[in-house]
């Protein structure tokens, strides 16, 4: 191939849990977007490529965005598929610029959703939740995890414990990131009383909901920057017909790491998409993180940071910020890969793995996606 | 008193809830429907939380094996074993269990 995508710049806003009135969805873009470009070395003027994932943008689409922020582009996406859309919109973007349709892209996720705006989007999420969920009422995904993670626990002989030292385990990390919304020291036994939301999950067992923006540069550029080495992506693999786990990433596995040319033991640092902690743990097994089945044993290494799991807190301590679910990940391994992570540095990182996940089309996420990085030469 | 309504593929037979417009395992478009009226609880929950506050009333919740295939996510009204009684309230799917005593095993 003539060119080779790579991933060359990152953005944060912080995550907040009480926005201010004047934080609107547009500007928390705007800012992690400016925030990628500098770190890129990028002015405004040599992006041609954008691609957008929010809530709350409506009604303003990528194109309305593009104005805003005085962009004119050969290429332009919106996704659509939340948790799964940084992946999504990575995917895609790298074959752009490999095929020469773009040389610089914007990917940009993020949301602000008040309460009010936030209640709307869980009850209209699709036709099934409004027509089916809502009546019950659900209340948004928490009830439908709740039931998943029961199903989890009773399969893989799982008691709440081990659910909650990831917890534990990524708070941790989350002390090291500036930008979380959640940095003070969680322990197992403050884990155990946490008032229920849907038994057996209690409130730190469900993302919290933040206001917040992230993005990442994919450019042609040469040797520089963070190169994916294999990403898939499966979207309504089960037609929801199973119990949620496993996901179709299991399906995927051998696929991801063949492009990859790696394993689950060459990897450095992990994000794992974590809307609830049974997610992320079924998402690492169906990736061969847990070979022999041994969950427990996983958790363990997570714990002691012999694989370090979400190392910015990972969105049950940093936050949800909507459609930035998935794309906080992203930008904290790549931030790893290039040696860019702070306090919270793995030292030597060179092999990171990412995943997304989302969109619930009735009874869990109906898309998947990972993806293998790996640091530049 | 009506069932939750599954779709059936007229091709291969296929149940699935809620309603597809092609059948997801043989791809036919001739898909009908069907009202099904008993299932099994497969696993639980009791929503206490909602949008960031206690709610007033609990509510009981339930994913249930639908008899002759497909799930659904259900209220349950009223205590008991696995074994319910499914119907459709105002457009929720809701779960009645058929008998207090609970010798079936719930997840």
């Amino acid at each position: 191939m003539a060119v080779e995508a790579r991933i060359v710049g990152t953005g944060e806003t912080p995550y907040l849990r009480h926005p201010g009135g004047d934080v609107t969805t547009t500007r928390l873009l705007a800012a992690a977007a400016r925030e990628a470009l500098d770190d890129a070395g990028l002015a405004p003027g040599e992006i041609d490529g954008l691609g957008v994932a929010s809530f709350s943008l409506a009604p303003d689409r990528g194109v309305d965005l593009a104005f805003r922020l005085g962009l004119s582009l050969r290429w332009l996406m919106d996704a659509a598929t939340g948790g799964a859309s940084a992946l999504d919109l990575l995917q895609h973007a790298r074959r752009a610029v490999e095929a020469g349709d773009a040389r610089a892209v914007l990917l940009v996720a993020g949301d602000r959703l008040d309460p009010p705006a936030f209640a709307r989007l869980v009850d209209d999420y699709n036709s099934a939740t409004r027509d089916h969920l809502t009546p019950i009422p659900t209340g948004g995904p928490n009830a439908l995890f709740a039931t998943l993670t029961r199903r989890h626990m009773a399969a893989r002989g799982l008691d709440r414990d081990a659910y909650g030292r990831l917890v534990v385990a990524q708070r941790a990390w989350a002390g090291g990131n500036p930008n979380a919304a959640y940095r003070e020291p969680l322990t197992l036994d403050r884990y155990r009383a946490g008032p229920l939301v849907a038994d057996p999950l209690t409130i730190y067992d469900c993302v919290p909901v933040v206001a917040g923006a992230d993005a990442v540069v994919v450019a042609a550029a040469g040797s520089r920057g963070v190169r994916v080495r294999g990403l898939v992506s499966s979207y309504n693999a089960d037609h929801q017909d199973g119990d949620g786990f496993p996901t179709a990433l299991a399906e995927l596995r051998a696929d991801l790491w063949d492009a990859a040319g790696l394993g689950p033991e060459d990897v450095d640092v992990v994000s794992v998409y974590d809307d609830y902690p049974a997610v992320a743990l079924v998402q690492l097994e169906d990736l061969g993180f847990a070979s022999d089945g041994d969950l427990a044993g996983l958790v363990e290494r997570i714990a002691a940071r012999a694989l370090p799991v979400n190392t910015a807190g990972g969105q049950l301590s940093a936050g949800q910020a909507g459609a930035a679910g998935g794309m906080h990940g992203l930008v904290e391994v790549v931030r790893q890969l290039r040696g860019a992570a702070g306090d919270r540095q793995v030292e030597g990182a060179r092999a990171a793995l990412v995943t997304g996940y989302g969109m619930v089309a009735y009874r869990y996420g109906a898309c998947a996606n990972a993806a293998v990085l790996e640091a530049a030469e | 008193m009506s069932g939750i309504p599954v779709s059936v593929c007229r091709a291969c037979g296929w149940r699935g809830f809620p309603a597809r417009l092609w059948c997801p395992r043989c791809g036919a478009d001739h898909v009908g429907s069907d009202e099904v009226e008993s299932g099994v609880v497969e696993a639980r929950t009791t929503l206490r939380r909602a949008a960031g506050r206690v709610l007033d009333a609990p509510v009981e919740i339930a994913t249930v094996a639908l008899a002759g295939g497909g799930r659904a996510v259900v209220r349950v009204d009223g205590a008991g074993g696995a074994r319910v009684a499914t119907t459709v309230e105002d457009g929720a799917p809701v779960a009645r269990p058929l008998h207090d005593e609970d010798d079936d095993e719930e997840a």
